[in-house]
């Protein structure tokens, strides 16, 4: 150690000791917020669902409800928020703004936290299921592919002709720091069977 | 009209004089990406600025005419006006970043020009507001600094709700005879856009409201629209280094006296179209531009107006004129903007069907690109075989110069520093505990 024994001043340890627990609570309190969030979304969902638009579900937020993601084996069940700053992230997976709507022709593009929500994406496979519902119904995809792609030299491109679903999340999923190019893309056909 | 200067701001165009009051311009490159605006400006040698200007133009037994008029610019331009001015500033989490800064010292700007003379409040806006005096003080060396405070602890958090704040910009008593002036700064990233027009429409009384939009892509439409019903500007800052230059061209602007509550008389028995309907005010400097539309124009007219608290008028013979074959477009473009703010305001789907006709019908006639119409090139040269079937495919356009996919649609940062944090911190305690252990020469 840097000091002898008996020389530890008392003022370190307590820094170090309230730092530390500081540090552990704000990490900690990434991952509850994650999922407090959803249970406070559950209401504005709920009236979503029943055809109003546009809920907010506090009254200062600048965002609302507009889909549920399950992926069953996974064990994801998430409300999806409008748009993906990341003030909203933080409470839920967001539908990036200008993406297609579910059931129409486009590209729908759902991104969310590689240590929250999406923790979960890199179990999925080809083949995976992924259940999508909004106000206006309820769809089924099945995974096409998996990516991993450098937002330095490429793009997430918008086939404005197939029903795609791409979920989007920050690649590796155990990198320690935060705010890499890399994103681990997931890439699902809408099936023809609807729910 | 002999120009001093013809200059493209965001192309390199070639220019030449082509004979007596023809010029020509062309892109220096043959080839450019159609990513911005084309945007050409010219400038009138200077002793050569008329006080009026009128075209015309006939076609299809319909004519259609073009008044340029420039107020006479005989005022002091020392002699300022006492003002009573509302700043309303959003500090909304959505202008996080470079917006907020460039709100601050668009603000901090404004407040350094103000005088003696007036009086101003601040008022700021994220879920909640907060005003910076009750009512608006005199612009005197305490109560500005009070204000520089106020805008340098501005951070933007939160969420939007404007309402509340425009309804306070809009009702504190104003002042009799002090110019009446609203200045809001803001993204204008709102859901509830109807709503606040009709706040706007219903309350806006004497005063003008000006809104400047911040940041690389506001809404525009929205401040646009208010700014139109609220009889004043739409002023757009895109970047840091341009908030000097335009909030100083606006707030010139504001310092003078402007010509308002403007009309025209026309002689009797005149049937005439004009566009804009209701004509703005009018500050120093600036033209004011009318197109008209009937089947025969009137051999004058007659402009009423108000200078502070004087009258003002001045009558326009319109004899001659130059023939210009732009004038029907013109006026078709105007009739389709005028068109798209029904449309906005219409109520039920049959109004909205009907007036969504009339924009196809007037761009169509016009050969106008609209909400609803396109220019579409024809190749004439065969390549898909006759029996082959059509296809259907998308084309990629280009975006907005400065724009990236990565922002647009893209890649949001989707990685938080919980681990790190809880790694970080399980170190921590954990050294701290040590370190608890050697004080207490205890076996741990």
């Amino acid at each position: 150690m840097f000091f002898k024994k008996g020389s530890v001043p008392l003022f370190l340890v307590l820094i170090l000791a309230a730092v530390g627990t500081w540090q552990l609570g704000a990490g900690t309190w990434i991952h509850v917020k994650a999922q407090l969030a959803q249970l406070l979304l559950a209401r504005a969902w709920a009236q979503t669902l029943t055809g109003s638009i546009e809920v907010r579900p506090w009254p200062w937020a600048d965002t609302w409800p507009v889909a549920r993601l399950r992926i069953p084996s996974v064990g994801l069940d998430a409300i999806v928020l409008h748009g993906h700053s990341g003030r909203s992230l933080a409470f839920a997976p967001g539908l990036a703004p200008g993406s297609a709507s579910p059931g129409q022709p486009g590209t729908t593009l759902i991104s969310a936290h590689r240590d929250t929500h999406f923790s979960g994406l890199a179990g999925l496979h080809v083949g995976s299921e992924i259940e999508l519902q909004t106000a206006a119904g309820h769809w089924r995809y099945r995974v096409a592919a998996t990516e991993v792609l450098d937002t330095r030299t490429q793009q997430i491109v918008e086939d404005p002709l197939r029903d795609e679903l791409v979920l989007a999340t920050c690649y590796p999923f155990d990198a320690l720091l935060p705010g890499g190019p890399l994103r681990y893309l997931v890439y699902a056909n809408r099936m023809e069977t609807d729910l | 009209m002999p120009l001093a200067a013809v200059t493209g701001p965001y192309h390199a165009i070639e220019h030449t004089n082509e004979s007596t009051g023809f010029h020509r311009v062309r892109l220096a490159r043959d080839t450019v990406p159609a990513d911005r605006d084309f945007e050409l400006v010219w400038r009138p040698q200077s002793d050569s600025a008329p006080n009026a200007a009128w075209f015309v133009q006939h076609k299809d037994d319909l004519q259609y005419g073009l008044l340029m008029v420039v107020p006479p610019q005989k005022r002091n331009a020392s002699a300022r006006i006492a003002r009573e001015l509302t700043f309303v500033i959003d500090n909304s989490g959505s202008m996080h970043g470079d917006s907020i800064a460039q709100a601050r010292d668009a603000l901090l700007l404004a407040l350094e020009r103000l005088t003696d003379a007036d009086r101003f409040n601040v008022i700021r806006f994220n879920h909640d507001n907060e005003s910076l005096f009750v009512q608006p003080r005199p612009a005197n060396a305490h109560n500005l600094a009070a204000a520089r405070g106020f805008v340098n602890r501005l951070r933007a958090r939160g969420g939007t709700v404007m309402l509340p704040a425009l309804q306070q910009a809009l009702s504190v008593r104003t002042e009799e005879h002090a110019t009446a002036q609203v200045v809001f700064l803001t993204d204008g990233s709102v859901g509830n856009e109807k709503q606040l027009f009709r706040v706007i429409r219903e309350r806006l009384g004497e005063r003008r409201l000006f809104t400047v939009g911040i940041g690389s892509a506001p809404n525009s439409f929205f401040m646009r629209k208010a700014a139109e019903y609220g009889r004043g500007t739409f002023t757009y800052i895109g970047k840091s280094g341009e908030v000097m230059e335009k909030m100083s061209g606006l707030f010139r602007k504001l310092e003078q006296l402007a010509l308002t509550d403007l009309r025209i008389e026309l002689p009797p028995d005149t049937r005439l179209a004009m566009l804009p309907e209701q004509i703005p005010d009018l500050y120093l400097g600036e033209p004011l531009l009318l197109a008209f539309h009937g089947r025969q124009l009137p051999p004058w007219i007659t402009l009423h107006g108000r200078l502070g608290e004087r009258p003002w008028q001045t009558q326009v013979m319109l004899e001659g004129g130059g023939k210009n074959a732009a004038l029907a477009p013109e006026w078709g473009r105007r009739k389709i903007a005028q068109l798209m703010t029904r449309l906005h305001d219409a109520r039920t789907t049959d109004a909205r069907r009907a007036l969504r006709k009339q924009v196809v019908d007037t761009a169509l006639a016009h050969h106008l690109v609209s909400r609803y119409t396109s220019l579409v090139a024809v190749d004439v040269t065969p390549v898909r075989a006759r029996n082959e079937l059509l296809t259907r495919h998308a084309l990629k356009t280009n975006l907005p110069k400065g724009w990236s996919y990565e922002h647009v649609f893209g890649a949001p940062q989707t990685a938080t520093n919980a681990r790190l944090q809880l790694l970080l911190g399980a170190s921590l305690v954990l050294l701290a505990a040590g370190a608890h252990c050697r004080r207490r020469r205890a076996r741990c």
